[in-house]
């Protein structure tokens, strides 16, 4: 289903006269980004560094 | 009997046999489930095990060898090769770096300002933004280049790197599209989502771009780590073996991820200073003067912030490539290519040079600073010796009479000068030193009104003196009067007495500015000369930059992948010296050509235009005054 023009905006709108939850998303993106490295760039698949 | 009718069943009986011995000890003794559990995934284990063997042993016969192209194998146009590809790929680092970069600190910069609730901050991380996104086209322009040319001087070298890589390749081209789209959403959607919660929204938009651009750089990275130290290939045939982790996963990756990632915030600190420091200079009005230094101010800031570790992630990068190849190791740092690294010194000290003197004539913005005036000439002698130390060679081409008159190959006294037990007190200390025109530079603006601040500076001053001790001896001790392996060892207890006195530096400050009066800063206040140490920034890094790549490159000597597949292009040989510092001059001049044509753009973007005259040769604006 196409979401109609604004519907975004709406929905924004609406959100921000919630409480903080801004912060929360924001800083749990930000721990996802965390655990997304230290998956890319330590564990990477269980693999160790060795070389040919 | 004939001995394959019975080979299939012993092979099965072989992962059976240790489940059926636990299931024969755990029904005669009764309830064992766990040892029963873990027999069975040792079971499943082994099976796998066996089963991955032949898989494994399957895909090495089947696998490619790496291909061996003969000269005639490489494409002609007429004009040399490795030249067009050493340009191509050179701007497209640069820009890349600009684009990668500057997105990180504009970041920072917009969270401190809406969690201070100033403007400023975030008007200041547009407009850097509007300079990364000038540079993003011509990155992308400068990459599908660079891919091109690849492809057409070098085509049994990009086939063998598509067979290593694979699909990551797809994945890359994904993260660029996905960089594209967020990057566009931060930028234009700035002034939509810019306060409350929208603006943690936009917040996150610019986390998910930096997260994506980090994830392409280490990708990309990856390509040249394998390049010189290849990972997950047969060594003797190079045929690729391994998953995509263990291709990626090189002894050279992590180390060169956070080389890269330190070195491009300092080189994007210092091209959006030299931006700061184009405005300045063509500012009309003290508002517009004043913005603009601030901008510069906290370009400079990001630049030399990033840059001070620097040479510890270049220390772990050098010490992983002499693990994995001495010889590597040798050529780059006591080989022909060890001459590059004096002039790298001289780069990097006109870069604390010009970072040190930006900082000192930014203490004239505010009152307070003249307190601090007197030490400056202590540290420029620091600098000053740091420098002269760092750029002395071991040793020179001397004609017969000179080493006659020397007395042997080396200068007797400048000679232990030369190595790098001295050079490396010299940077440390020129490290530490910087650190201290930071520091002052902090406390110009401020009143400490703490009671204990005699003891804290003190503190301060002892942390300074003992660290400065400490770098010196262990350099002359261990560098001079003890075995090799305890001079490189040293280096560590150098490091660390460097990052002692920063780490200990901003305790104190920050313990100590607590209720501390603010003395007002005249931004705008400052010389001219002063913005010419910004452009004095960005032209060093750069050339630093196109310097050191080009070392890290050339160290494969005549490989394309070193040791696996050999470089039979007519120019497979380490260029002379001269041809080396004309090519990366060349590509630093085209680079700030380049970076002056983004500005321009930028500038040009907040020009208007007077609407024309129409009446009696008045324009509207005239008409209406």
């Amino acid at each position: 289903m196409a979401l109609k023009p604004g519907v975004i905006a709406r929905i924004l709108a609406i959100a921000q006269n919630k409480s903080n939850w801004g912060s929360k998303f924001f800083f749990a993106t930000l721990l996802a980004v965390l655990i997304f490295f230290w998956w890319l760039l330590i564990y990477s698949g269980g693999v160790s560094g060795k070389h040919g | 009997m004939n001995p394959l009718r019975y080979r299939p069943v012993r092979s099965m009986w072989r992962p059976l046999l240790p489940a059926l011995m636990v299931a024969v000890i755990g029904l005669s003794g009764g309830a064992f489930p766990s040892v029963v559990a873990a027999a069975s995934h040792v079971v499943e284990q082994q099976g796998a095990s066996v089963r991955g063997d032949e898989v494994k042993k399957e895909s090495v016969a089947e696998s490619l060898p790496a291909p061996k192209p003969k000269r005639s194998d490489y494409p002609s146009i007429g004009v040399s090769s490795r030249a067009v590809v050493w340009v191509v790929a050179q701007m497209h680092l640069f820009f890349g770096a600009l684009v990668l970069a500057v997105p990180i600190f504009v970041l920072v910069i917009e969270l401190i300002g809406f969690k201070t609730n100033d403007d400023r901050f975030d008007d200041m991380a547009h407009e850097f933004m509007k300079v990364s996104l000038t540079a993003y086209a011509i990155t992308a322009l400068f990459g599908g280049t660079l891919a091109l040319s690849l492809f057409l001087f070098y085509p049994h070298f990009m086939t063998y790197m598509m067979r290593a890589f694979g699909s990551q390749v797809l994945v890359y081209a994904v993260l660029f599209f996905l960089e594209s789209i967020l990057l566009y959403i931060y930028y234009y959607g700035w002034n939509a989502l810019r306060y409350g919660n929208r603006k943690w929204v936009h917040l996150t938009l610019g986390l998910l771009l930096n997260a994506v651009g980090t994830t392409l750089l280490v990708v990309a990275n990856s390509w040249s780590t394998f390049m010189m130290a290849p990972s997950g290939i047969d060594p003797a045939t190079g045929a690729v073996i391994g998953n995509i982790w263990e291709i990626m996963k090189g002894p050279l990756w992590n180390p060169l991820n956070l080389h890269r990632f330190l070195a491009n915030i300092a080189f994007g600190g210092a091209v959006v200073g030299a931006y700061a420091a184009f405005k300045f200079l063509a500012a009309k009005t003290p508002a517009e003067k004043a913005h603009y230094d601030w901008m510069g101010y906290t370009s400079n800031f990001i630049a030399i912030l990033a840059f001070l570790p620097l040479p510890f992630a270049g220390y772990w990068l050098m010490a992983e490539i002499y693990a994995y190849s001495q010889q590597m190791g040798i050529l780059a740092m006591g080989g022909i290519l060890a001459w590059l690294f004096v002039i790298q010194a001289v780069l990097i000290c006109t870069i604390l040079l010009a970072g040190n003197y930006y900082l000192w004539t930014g203490m004239a913005r505010t009152e307070g600073g003249e307190r601090y005036r007197w030490q400056i000439k202590y540290i420029a002698v620091v600098l000053v010796f740091g420098f002269l130390v760092w750029v002395t060679p071991h040793n020179v081409i001397y004609t017969g009479g000179e080493i006659a008159k020397l007395g042997g190959g080396n200068h007797p006294i400048l000679g232990p000068l030369g190595i790098m037990p001295a050079k490396n007190i010299a940077v440390f200390l020129m490290l530490i030193f910087t650190f201290l025109s930071f520091q002052l530079y902090r406390r110009a603006d401020k009143v400490i009104t703490v009671a204990w601040q005699d003891w804290g500076n003190a503190l301060m001053i002892v942390i300074y003196i003992v660290a400065s001790a400490n770098v010196i001896f262990a350099g002359v001790y261990y560098g001079y009067f003890t075995n090799t392996v305890y001079k490189v060892g040293s280096s560590v207890i150098q490091v660390v007495s460097t990052v002692v006195v920063i780490v200990a530096g901003v305790v104190i400050d920050t313990l100590m500015f607590k209720g501390a009066k603010t003395l007002p800063v005249y931004w705008g206040k400052v010389s001219d000369r002063s913005q010419y140490a910004l452009f004095a920034l960005p032209v060093a890094f750069t050339w630093l930059m196109a310097l050191m790549g080009y070392i890290r490159s050339s160290v494969r000597t005549h490989w394309h992948v070193y040791t696996v597949m050999k470089d039979n292009s007519p120019e497979n040989f380490i260029p002379t010296l001269q041809t080396v510092g004309n090519m990366v001059t060349g590509i630093t001049l085209l680079f700030l050509i380049f970076v002056l044509f983004i500005f321009w753009i930028a500038n040009l973007s907040g020009t208007k235009q007077i609407p024309p005259a129409t009446d009696g040769g008045l324009t509207a604006a005239e008409n209406t005054a």
